[in-house]
């Protein structure tokens, strides 16, 4: 039977992660990742995990232990965080590229500099052309969930692809809270072993990693591309019965009172409870409010976002990183795209928010609600804005 | 040696893995020292290995999608990590088999990369893997800069060299700073094994890459990989600069086994193993392509006194060890130090090798056979006043007696002894120890030391009924006496009886003495023969005839008492013996008769142990063979101070094998009268039990000796062997593969001479040249220091 837990969000992750059954692990320190890492040594330590955990000298060799395990047919898991993102992406690409099924949760960090162990989404958004499938949680109980969904996922026959699960460093990672963890039958019955159809095996040898000459460099990038976007199937399926078995349901987008909003917000990860507050609020008030979330980053849920928002009149689209002098944030822009594509104009506002670290309040989100319906009263350009930024 | 190392078995040439789990079809350059390398590397790991690739030449050249020549599970990930990627490899199947996940199986963990890949960026997932301690083999493909994309310069990249970016120009001389020096770094990690290597030596590399997969934990293996292509050298030069680096020294080969720092100059070659002269046949063989014939030579008879005489009559178990054995025959080695030592014959211009010293104990060697002499040779050598007792009128024992002149002319083996004489060593002839004199007597003349080698000359009986009728000898007395010219009226027909080469001998010279029709008997078949394959075929070149599975049985004479018929019996082989060989068997009622006005009887030699004397005194111990019972190591019999070598002690066996017996035995001796321990260091210096298995050389390209032909010399002492001209000798000495590590002449290839191959180091000045010259001698020096040897 799944308990009732509460602790830090790290440390359940961590035994998520070890009620898998995962094979190996491979991770080098970094803040705010490293309770899952630690946590994950002393399992192994203590004998209640059985696997090896590999002490790497950075992040690099982290992502290259896994590629190495993975394609030697392991369950294979990593944990880092923004710097430790930026020196391991040169094999992130490769991973999937590769389509090996690695797990990763990435605490979310700001990169430097100035550094910054606080969070925001730059390591997400940086690791968003590499291939991976990532998912955002916005509190630990869907970390844990998650986990066990990556993993599914990934291992799929259908996907062979790797998962990062996004969480917010120190804002989930570090807090400590309530959360069902599921037991070892439940988690048996919901990802079954790893049986990896090619491996590394002296007895049927493949080569692995060939050189791309010109004539099929294309080809393999497509195939890459089809693998992700017809792996959305796959994630809902396995969200669906996973709401079956364990009662808890994940949509590509989350919605909350949006069904006859007229301002619509959209938000990413951990300050979608904190934005859920805020619309509540201003329902109270009589503000025709609501909310969109996206849990599902890669593949972008294009399909699910439109029929999310395509009633509201204004978007305020929410970024926790910046796309330094771009059009917009990162979000912003993948929202946008998809709008145009569907011929649908509303209103739309980006905001970049919460870099570094900076609280983003229930205050904040009712000033943007309310921003963006003014700006679109005063037809005022669309563009993006940097909010709280201290004068 | 490491306690893992001990079930090691060494590759030798003759006995390659045939799988090539990097197969051919591969896209590399014309010369690619890098792809030989990683050849050989896969050859010595076979197919149970997963192989990491870093980027480089070697993923690019086997890996072009959807082609590959991999038949072994390959990944390739990035340039700089292929440690980290076998890591994870390693710690999964730990994982999956732990877990039983997977079937539990050896698999060696292979990566690879090149220099850059290995030294500069790749170093940190190196040291990670290394200090983290997965069980890998890590291979640096050193090719001295980044080739693949345009020859630019490593840290490995030697000082000098010329590189697109680090250029000779006005203000520089190309690259500016010493080559890495990275094995070294890696040792420093305190891993079980690291070893460098060259595909020059790939006997000794591919025993390097099995070692270091039979160690548990980290090996690295840093092998020096010629790239013509960016070196700017010629293709067909790669394994010919790849062999003068470690020449030279730029690229010494050694291992580092548990911390202990070993130097692979040390292992010789299978062929000078195989000699148990110890010959550096290698070295002498290099010496004689290079053209200098005295240096070969002297570089012979630091082992080796007689090199005329067993470049004649040695049974060569160097040739069969020779790495070209089973490929297109084995080196002519023999003939090739025959060659060397006639052009040495000239009695004014011998080479003598220098006297070491001075010494006062007086050494008594009793038998001037090729044990007696050897021992004097390297006795007087050290300064020992040395005197050989010698029973017969002339030295050479069953060299002179034994042996006939048109195998072993005369005056070839007199130049021979004469040179060891000229080292002061006196022979006094005629004198029979035992019975003229006895050790006794020689004691109280000073001798010191005793060295008995007085071989075994008496011939065995046939023990059949007629064995007394005049015209029957035993085949060393029919020798013997022939050799002395007190042979003649054989008659008509001669039948030898007996296979080996005693038996050759005495039929070829039955021939050469009027007989018409000389008939061989043996009572196994000609494969079992125990003379050599060169012999039994001159023999019947000659037109001796073989009568194989029939055995005598009775001798009958005349009415005057001379043998005139052998009645023989058919014989049939049976089950093998303990020996091997299969046990002849009479067949009843298969008698026969053969006429013959002379019957030899050459069936076996046995030893003459009245050199002990009948006195009171002392004597050494004997075996029941009626041999002398010595130490295996130290030759010493009994008694201390008296040593034994040779026939007296094997049996009747080879020259080779005496001139081994005397070269240690002069070791014992100088250390018995120095008062130093006779065996510290050298037990089982001596074993050879890693030598493969004697296999028949093919002919083919092997040269030919030319001979006179079985008419010319049928009845001429003429030595039927003519000699190779230079030409012919220089032509067949370059077809040694160099299989061992050992450089020819033990010493050193100049720099200057290895820089000169490659257009890379053409622009240096005599200044640099010496420059390197200086740095790779204090290099080396500080390498001989690790390994202890100074």
């Amino acid at each position: 039977m799944a308990k009732r837990i509460g602790m830090e969000v790290s440390i359940a992750a961590a035994e998520a992660v070890a009620l898998t059954d995962v094979d190996v692990i491979a991770a080098y320190p970094i803040t705010p990742q490293t309770h899952i890492v630690e946590h994950l040594a002393e399992l192994v330590a203590d004998g209640h995990l059985d696997a090896e955990f590999i002490p790497v000298e950075s992040e690099h060799s982290a992502m290259s232990c896994c590629v190495g395990s993975s394609a030697a047919g392991a369950r294979t898991f990593t944990s880092t965080s923004s710097q430790g993102y930026a020196l391991m992406s040169e094999i992130c690409y490769i991973a999937a590229g590769l389509r090996l099924p690695i797990v990763m949760l990435t605490a979310n960090r700001a990169l430097s500099a100035p550094i910054s162990i606080w969070n925001d989404h730059a390591d997400m958004m940086m690791s968003r052309d590499t291939g991976w499938i990532q998912t955002v949680a916005e509190n630990g109980q869907e970390v844990l969930d998650l986990v066990f969904h990556a993993f599914r996922v990934a291992e799929d026959e259908r996907v062979l692809l790797p998962v990062i699960v996004n969480l917010d460093g120190f804002i989930l990672s570090h807090m400590i809270e309530p959360m069902i963890l599921l037991d070892k039958e439940e988690v048996d019955r919901y990802l079954p072993p790893f049986k990896p159809k090619l491996r590394l095996d002296p007895k049927e040898p493949i080569t692995m990693g060939p050189v791309g000459m010109p004539e099929v460099y294309t080809e393999a990038k497509k195939a890459h591309d089809e693998a992700l976007k017809s792996s959305k199937a796959v994630i809902v399926e396995a969200w669906k019965e996973f709401g079956d078995l364990f009662g808890r349901h994940y949509h590509p987008v989350e919605t909350f009172k949006s069904e006859d909003a007229e301002t619509i917000l959209i938000t990413m990860g951990s300050i979608s409870e904190t934005a859920m507050t805020a619309v509540e609020a201003m329902r109270d008030q009589g503000k025709k409010v609501g909310l969109a979330r996206l849990r599902l980053w890669r593949p972008f849920p294009t399909e699910e976002l439109i029929a999310a928002v395509k009633g509201a009149k204004r978007l305020a689209v929410l970024d926790r990183a910046l796309t330094l002098n771009g059009v917009c944030g990162p979000v912003c822009a993948e929202v946008k795209s998809a709008l145009y594509d569907r011929d649908l104009h509303p209103y739309l506002q980006n905001y970049i928010v919460g870099l570094g670290g900076r609280d983003v309040t229930v205050e904040n989100f009712v000033e943007m609600a309310d921003g963006v319906a003014e700006a679109a009263e005063r037809g005022a350009p669309m563009g993006y804005e940097i909010i709280n930024v201290r004068e | 040696m490491a306690e893992e190392l001990k079930g090691f078995k060494g590759f030798r040439m003759s006995r390659m893995p045939v799988e090539e789990p990097l197969s051919a079809g591969h896209r590399a350059c014309q010369g690619c020292g890098e792809v030989l390398a990683l050849r050989q590397v896969m050859k010595a790991l076979g197919k149970d290995v997963v192989v990491v690739s870093a980027t480089g030449c070697m993923e690019i050249v086997t890996s072009p999608y959807p082609q590959t020549a991999w038949k072994v599970p390959w990944l390739h990930v990035a340039f700089e990590n292929a440690s980290a990627v076998v890591s994870g490899v390693e710690a999964a199947y730990k994982a999956l088999s732990r877990k039983g996940k997977i079937e539990q199986k050896e698999v060696v963990f292979l990566a690879y990369g090149g220099d850059g890949a290995t030294a500069d960026i790749g170093l940190q997932s190196l040291s990670g893997a290394l200090e983290r301690g997965h069980n890998f083999v890590y291979v640096c493909l050193d090719n001295e800069a980044y080739m693949n994309t345009g020859i630019q310069r490593s840290s490995s990249t030697p000082y000098g060299a010329m590189t697109t970016t680090s250029p000779p120009g006005k203000k520089s001389i190309g690259q500016s700073t010493w080559k890495k020096n990275l094995p070294a770094i890696v040792a420093a990690h305190g891993i079980p094994y690291v070893a460098t290597a060259s595909p020059a030596f790939p006997v000794d590399l591919m025993n390097k890459v099995k070692k270091a997969a039979m160690m548990p934990g980290p090996a690295y293996i840093h092998i020096y990989s010629p790239c013509p292509t960016g070196w700017r050298s010629s293709p067909e030069t790669s394994v010919e600069v790849a062999r003068q680096a470690v020449l030279s020294n730029v690229f010494p080969l050694y291992e580092v086994i548990n911390g202990r720092w070993i130097l692979s100059r040390a292992e010789k070659a299978s062929c000078g193993a195989a000699c148990p002269a110890g010959i550096d046949v290698q070295g002498f063989v290099s010496l004689i392509a290079q053209g200098k014939f005295k240096e070969s030579l002297q570089l012979i008879k630091q082992d080796n006194p007689l090199p005329a005489v067993c470049g004649r009559v040695c049974h060569h178990p160097c040739e069969f060890a020779c790495g070209r054995c089973e490929t297109d025959g084995a080196v002519a080695i023999e003939f090739l130090k025959r060659f060397v030592a006639d052009l040495d014959l000239n009695r004014e211009t011998a080479y003598i090798p220098a006297k070491k010293g001075v010494k006062k104990d007086k050494v008594a060697i009793i038998g001037a056979g090729p044990a007696g002499l050897t021992a004097a040779y390297f006795l007087a050598v050290e300064g020992y006043p040395v005197t050989i007792f010698e029973a017969m009128p002339e030295p050479g024992g069953w060299l002179t007696y034994g042996i006939p002149a048109f195998r072993l002319p005369r005056d070839v083996m007199k130049a021979e002894f004469e040179a060891i004489l000229k080292l002061g060593v006196e022979l006094r002839t005629g004198v029979k120890v035992g019975i003229d004199v006895t050790l006794e007597d020689l004691r109280e003349e000073g001798f010191q030391s005793f060295f008995i080698a007085v071989g075994a000359h008496k011939s065995l009986k046939l023990n059949v009924p007629g064995e007394e009728l005049e015209g029957v000898f035993a085949g060393g007395d029919f020798l013997k006496e022939a050799n002395m010219g007190r042979v003649s009226g054989l008659g008509r027909r001669v039948v030898v009886v007996g296979g080996g080469n005693v038996a050759m001998d005495s039929a070829r010279m039955a021939l050469r003495l009027g007989a018409e029709e000389v008939y061989v008997l043996y009572r196994r078949s000609r494969q079992e023969m125990p003379a050599g394959e060169e012999e039994i075929m001159e023999a019947e070149e000659e037109g001796i005839s073989f009568h194989f599975l029939a055995a005598p049985v009775e001798l009958e004479g005349d009415s005057k008492g001379r043998v005139k018929e052998i009645r023989c019996i058919r014989m049939q082989l049976c089950e093998p013996d303990e020996s091997g060989r299969c046990r002849p068997e009479p067949i009843q009622g298969t008698e026969y008769s053969i006429e013959a006005d002379t019957v030899v009887a050459a069936i076996g030699l046995a030893t003459d142990l009245s050199v002990l004397g009948n006195g009171a005194e002392e004597k050494p111990k004997t075996t029941r063979w009626e041999t002398l019972e010595v130490d295996p190591t130290t030759y010493e019999t009994s008694i201390p101070g008296v040593f034994a070598g040779g026939d007296v002690v094997s049996g009747a066996a080879t020259v080779v094998g005496a001139i081994e017996a005397g070269k240690e035995a002069a070791i014992s001796i100088d250390r018995y009268l120095s008062r130093k321990d006779l065996a510290a260091g050298r037990a089982g210096t001596r074993e050879r039990e890693d030598l493969p298995a004697p296999v028949t050389p093919v002919s083919g390209r092997r040269a030919a000796m030319p001979r006179l032909s079985g008419e010319e010399r049928r009845r001429s002492f003429e030595e039927v062997h003519v000699g190779f001209s230079e030409e012919q000798a220089v032509k067949e000495s370059q077809c040694c593969l160099h299989c061992g590590v050992s450089r020819p002449d033990g010493g050193r290839m100049p720099v200057s001479e290895y820089l000169a191959a490659q257009r890379r180091f053409r622009h240096l000045t005599e200044v640099e040249i010496q420059k390197i010259q200086k740095r790779v001698d204090a290099d080396y020096d500080a390498l001989l220091k690790r390994c202890g040897l100074k």
